[in-house]
């Protein structure tokens, strides 16, 4: 596992552990090489003094033309006087619409989370206790590991992020992993928003152990139930994908869902 | 053991009953007729590895490039379990009806 890698789950171990608040990367010499916002033990915003991207140039090439530069700096000076987020105030204003601003908010906390992982100092936990963020604007660890992968090799979590919303059903999360590697990590999920690390973890620690049994027989996939869940593993492009399921048809409608993936 | 089960033509081509305790296989039956599964004892040791293991799979589906395998833990006994193994073109429907109507048939 990589040195980033290993930064970027100290982040979102020390977020869950610490639930709301700034986590702050402190230089030695006290300056500070930028932070990370959290609420209810979920990501919502970072930003690193590295930071290349701006993160108004990206709510501008995601807003359609709708907003200029000039009504985005207005907005920004009207957010300071009001102490209002800026996402949220530019969605009332109907500047940006939802999944644009969260694809911006994503893109620009992954760049800052990868820069702050990468730098060699102390990391300080500031408590928060005012109002929390929009929910919806914030980023469970499923989306954070998939965003930061999808800042190195962009299509492929796209493509995968499309792949599986059309072959999952309503209720099932899936996703999509690297066990080795260049890519190694979680490279696209869908219904994995409301899981911790630890539960994320655990679905994919079963999933491989699922995938290693069925190497026994040189399978082409697997489902299987554990305790209350089932789940559908199989190799796709050197990825291992995952199904999960948790009624009492999850075995039999994952099982038809396998043999349509891998006709 | 080798016995076939009162079936005139099944959709599987192996169905056995196996102890995870003991680690053996208790009943099998191969169909009559159509193509013999080749090594039936290593499929067979197979399932019984893959279900003994400490926080094991009670059902387990398994696709490979011509055979489907089902195994299920008897809910009765997790001692016990069915192996069914089918061509992999055969109706998945009628194969989960029949590894249970195979567990009832080969229980003790």
């Amino acid at each position: 596992m990589s040195a980033e890698h290993d930064g970027v789950l100290h982040v979102l171990r020390s977020v869950a552990q610490r639930n709301s608040g700034a986590l702050v990367r402190r230089r030695p010499d006290g300056t500070a090489a930028g932070a990370i916002l959290a609420d209810a033990g979920r990501v919502c915003w970072a930003r690193s003094a590295g930071q290349r991207a701006r993160m108004s140039d990206l709510l501008l090439a995601g807003s359609d033309h709708r907003m200029t530069r000039e009504v985005l700096e207005r907005a920004v000076r009207a957010c300071r006087v009001q102490h209002r987020p800026l996402g949220e105030y530019l969605l009332t204003l109907g500047l940006v619409d939802e999944s644009s601003l969260r694809s911006a908010l994503l893109r620009h906390t992954c760049e800052a989370l990868l820069d702050l992982a990468n730098e060699d100092s102390a990391w300080e936990w500031l408590e928060h206790r005012g109002p929390g963020y929009n929910a919806s604007l914030t980023f469970s660890p499923a989306d954070v590991l998939s965003g930061v992968h999808a800042l190195r090799v962009p299509e492929l979590t796209l493509d995968w992020t499309t792949r599986l919303r059309a072959r999952v059903l309503q209720g099932q999360r899936a996703f999509v992993i690297a066990k080795d590697g260049p890519d190694q990590g979680l490279i696209a999920h869908t219904g994995c928003d409301d899981l911790g690390l630890d539960a994320l973890f655990d679905l994919a620690s079963r999933a491989w152990e699922l995938n290693q049994l069925g190497a026994a027989i040189d399978a082409r996939g697997a489902v299987a139930v554990f305790g209350e869940l089932a789940y559908a593993t199989w190799q796709e492009d050197g990825l291992l994908s995952v199904i999960i399921d948790a009624d009492d048809m999850a075995f039999s409608r994952l099982v038809s869902q396998l043999v349509s993936i891998k006709p | 053991m080798s016995e076939p089960l009162p079936e005139a033509e099944p959709v599987w081509l192996l169905a056995a009953q196996v102890s995870l305790r003991r680690g053996e296989v208790i009943r099998r039956a191969s169909a009559k007729v159509g193509p013999r599964l080749a090594e039936e004892d290593s499929v067979l040791f197979a399932a019984i590895e893959m279900l003994r293991s400490e926080g094991a799979p009670r059902v387990v589906f398994l696709l490979s490039d011509a055979l489907v395998h089902l195994y299920q833990v008897s809910p009765d006994d997790p001692s016990l379990a069915t192996v069914l193994v089918a061509p992999r073109a055969s109706n998945l429907g009628l194969l989960l009806s029949e590894l249970r109507r195979v567990a009832r048939e080969f229980a003790p």
